[in-house]
């Protein structure tokens, strides 16, 4: 007698002759058990030749088992019914335990068990059985070793895990995991399954889905890139659109140097090709002003850096001192105060210095002179000043405005380095503006250009629109 | 020419992968190269780079080309449409700049607003961008017959060219252009008067045997031999604007449908010489060439024919004739729905209709009044 255990729907037994068989057949539970266990150690079954019971990678196959147990006569008797109930009961734990410690269940075989349980009335294992076995993962592995499992239904969301599973048979177990694409590390993986578990729900309407695609993308632009390669690397093209479109979002409008510190690029264009257009125009003596001022505009830059260095170092040590001898001599009261004028303290000795440099490599030395004589000014008022509390700060303030006129032409911040980089982007800004006026608008723009050095403002350029 | 765009390809090639090693040096991220496309390069792969510069407005895929060596050569190698068309003063300059860098563009929009485009520029798009197959020139009046010449050496792939209100061009440089543009398909010479000729039609149809598409608005110096060598030489010819064309008669008709099988469209405002004579035969053409049952279902018949004719102004039809045409072109319409058949100005053929028109007006009379 064969027991053909085929995929559920097509030609299972009828219970009656399931049944039927079950009352010859305990010896097949038995059986069943043998390999079962068999499946797990990996040890040799000692059975019937003609059935191969196990696969090469250990797992239960559905497999017509034939042989007849004629020497089993007992088998025929009721009474063994019951000895087979409790063989069968062994036979559904053993499988159940065999599939917990991931030895690859054929669905088939699931059908079988759930049926003998049925029949059987061994309703807690069904029910375990039920919630663990209908319920298929898959195993997927990232490029950083690390394995995880996924329900079948959101990971075959993704075209290429799809492919591995239906084509190659791959993502089965721990040890047939699929290996991820190398753009795909665990972070972004759980980002992708996100999308895909909501997605995949068919239920949802297409406002649902807009709208939780909106929220998915709110992330910084280096998770957006990585988000992109990654969904691209698993040929999910809805998640690659999406993030596409987003990444263009970001991009557009944005000035070339914006677009450079979003996405970490190095600014490796030559100031030649920057300002490339002028090479097509005629050969103009006031190009290669341009070219001057240009590189004059890095030069200073460069100054301001190192000055910015220098200054640095000292003024750590001059603040010190201040703080210290302010704290020393002011104790709890005027600590805020002392602490809030030093900060403006420093933030003016540096507006003096900027507004130092621009003139002549002197700036540094002047500089260093400036802030001495500043500190010692400065450290004079506060100590003269210390008893009366708000005479000392509306002390200070005055003699601020008097060394340093143009206060107000710079933001007030509590960060200490504001200044100079604010400076250092108009600039930048301005630099790179005309270059891109150039660009386009290079007849007219050229006294505007020869006028650089009193311009304020970058004027916007006067482009028509988008074009498509 | 060809040569020299190969080189160039190989330059920037070799350009690319010295890039390449450069940029691995530097970062320390690994680069691989599968093939000729990079897999790997600091946070956006090039290829979704690519994907991405599509999305964006022309502007910014300019910007973006400047933002890096990367980009640029990412964006060189992959841009292939550009449109310029939002330029108000500089559009010639920026052509004279990104021609060198966009050599693989394919179609490039320059119609313009305020007139700016120059030769200087169209010889650098010739000069640079070979592979161009679209090109939009239209209301560049600043271009003489020199542009031709430059694209007809540079550009020998241009499959559709419109070259609409370049009123300086004259008909010996596009015959020039025929002869060496030969893959046209598509070509709008809408108010090039002095271009579109008798002798350039002709060279056209010796030269753009895959023409489908020629639009002659208001080129009032076609005459009859120029579209009769037109419809001999070019038998794809699907659409055919002779708007203002006022010397055709109707041996410019009979022509075309004798040998435009596949004419779809159609236009004749105010070519006041038509008469039914041109109607009938359109007509007559088709039922004529009609192939037997099974020949229609292999496909090469077009089974609806004339999708859209425009007869206003052409006063010297009766609707007998007009009417017969309806008949035989499903597909032309008087109905308000799908105006396909334009008699504007024709005040003898309001009695024309189409048959939905005539289905609807009948369904109204015969549903049974009811309401009481």
């Amino acid at each position: 007698m064969y027991m053909i255990l085929s995929l559920p729907g097509t030609d299972i037994l009828t219970p009656w002759a399931f049944s039927k068989h079950l009352e010859y057949t305990w010896t097949r539970a038995a059986i069943l058990t043998q390999f079962v266990q068999a499946g797990s150690e990996s040890s040799p079954c000692e059975l019937d030749q003609r059935t191969p019971l196990l696969s090469s990678h250990g797992s239960l196959c559905t497999q017509s088992f034939g042989g007849t147990y004629s020497g089993h006569s007992n088998a025929t008797s009721p009474k063994n019914m019951g000895h087979g109930d409790h063989v069968v009961d062994q036979v559904a734990r053993s499988l159940y335990v065999g599939y917990r410690n991931n030895a690859t269940m054929d669905p088939a075989w699931f059908a079988a068990v759930e049926t003998i349980c049925m029949l059987n009335g061994c309703a807690m294992i069904h029910e375990a059985l039920d919630t663990q076995i209908m319920k298929s993962y898959i195993w997927l592995q990232t490029v950083d070793g690390s394995i995880q499992q996924v329900e079948q239904e959101i990971a075959m969301f993704c075209p290429m895990i799809c492919h591995e599973v239906i084509q190659k048979g791959m993502g089965s177990s721990k040890n047939y995991a699929i290996s991820l694409p190398q753009q795909v590390n665990p972070a972004v993986l759980s980002l992708i399954l996100d999308y895909c578990r909501f997605h995949q729900v068919p239920g949802r309407s297409n406002k649902e889905r807009k709208s939780f695609d909106e929220k998915f993308i709110r992330m910084d632009t280096k998770r957006l890139c990585e988000l992109t390669s990654a969904a691209d690397s698993l040929q999910l093209k809805p998640l690659v659109d999406l993030t596409s479109r987003a990444l263009a979002r970001i991009i557009e409008g944005k000035a070339p140097e914006e677009i450079r510190e979003i996405f970490h690029l190095p600014d490796d264009l030559t100031e030649e090709e920057k300002l490339e257009p002028l090479k097509n125009a005629t050969d103009d003596p006031r190009i290669r002003l341009l070219n001057r001022l240009y590189a004059k505009k890095r030069k200073e830059l460069k100054e301001r850096e190192k000055l910015k260095n220098v200054e640095v170092d000292e003024e750590l040590v001059d603040d010190r001192s201040v703080d210290d001898l302010l704290s020393f001599i002011n104790g709890d009261d005027g600590d805020s105060k002392g602490i809030k004028t030093s900060k403006s303290k420093r933030k003016n000795r540096r507006r003096k210095d900027l507004l130092k440099s621009t003139s002549a490599h002197e700036a540094t030395k002047n500089h260093n002179k400036e802030s001495n004589g500043l500190n010692s000014v400065c450290r004079s008022a506060e100590v003269g000043q210390i008893l009366p509390g708000v005479d000392a700060t509306t002390n200070l303030q005055d003699v601020e405005d008097d060394i340093f006129p143009n206060k107000n032409e710079f933001d007030d911040g509590d960060i200490d380095d504001e200044i100079d980089p604010t400076l250092k982007e108009k600039i930048d800004r301005e630099v790179e503006d005309f270059a891109r006026r150039l660009n386009s608008d290079w007849p007219e723009r050229m006294q505007e250009i020869l006028s650089l050095g009193q311009e304020k403002k970058p004027v916007h350029l006067s482009l028509n629109g988008k074009g498509s | 020419k060809q040569s020299k765009a190969k080189v160039r390809s190989e330059e920037l090639n070799s350009c690319f992968e010295k890039l390449l090693t450069v940029a691995a040096g530097n970062s320390g991220v690994g680069v691989r190269m599968e093939g000729a496309v990079i897999t790997e390069w600091k946070d956006i792969p090039m290829e979704l780079l690519l994907r991405i510069v599509p999305l964006v407005d022309d502007r910014t895929a300019i910007v973006a080309s400047g933002v890096c060596c990367g980009w640029r050569d990412a964006i060189c190698f992959g841009l292939t449409q550009l449109s310029l068309s939002w330029c108000r003063k500089n559009m010639n300059n920026l052509v004279l700049s990104l021609a060198p860098k966009f050599t693989r563009l394919q179609t490039l929009i320059l119609r313009q607003e305020y007139p700016q485009l120059e030769d200087n520029a169209v010889e650098a798009i010739a000069n640079f961008c070979h592979d161009i197959q679209e090109l939009d020139l239209s209301k560049s009046f600043k271009l003489s017959d020199h542009s031709l010449y430059a694209l007809a050496r540079g550009c020998p792939n241009i499959t559709k060219l419109n070259i609409s209100g370049c009123t300086s061009f004259s008909d010996g440089a596009l015959e020039y252009l025929t002869n060496f543009c030969q893959k046209l398909k598509i070509l709008n010479l809408c108010g090039c008067v002095k271009a579109a000729t008798d002798h350039a039609l002709q060279a056209i149809g010796q030269n753009c045997k895959m023409l489908q598409s020629l639009n002659l608005g208001w080129c009032d110096n076609v005459g009859d031999i120029g579209v009769m060598s037109l419809a001999y030489g070019c038998p794809d010819l699907k659409c055919l604007d002779l708007c203002g064309c006022v010397r055709i008669t109707d041996d410019s008709v009979i022509a075309l449908a004798d040998k435009c099988l596949h004419l779809r469209s159609l236009d004749l405002y105010y070519c006041r010489n038509i008469t039914d004579r041109a109607m009938y035969s359109l007509a007559h053409s088709r039922v004529n060439n009609k192939p037997s049952l099974w020949q229609s279902m292999k496909g090469r018949y077009d089974e609806e024919g004339l999708r859209s004719l425009n007869i206003s102004q052409c006063t010297a039809l009766t609707p007998s004739a007009v009417q017969t045409l309806c008949d035989t072109f499903p597909a032309l319409h008087t109905c308000s729905g799908r105006h396909t058949l334009v008699m504007s100005g024709c005040l003898s053929l309001t009695s024309v209709h189409c048959a939905c028109a005539v289905q609807a007006h009948r369904t109204l009379n015969t549903i049974p009044h009811t309401a009481h």
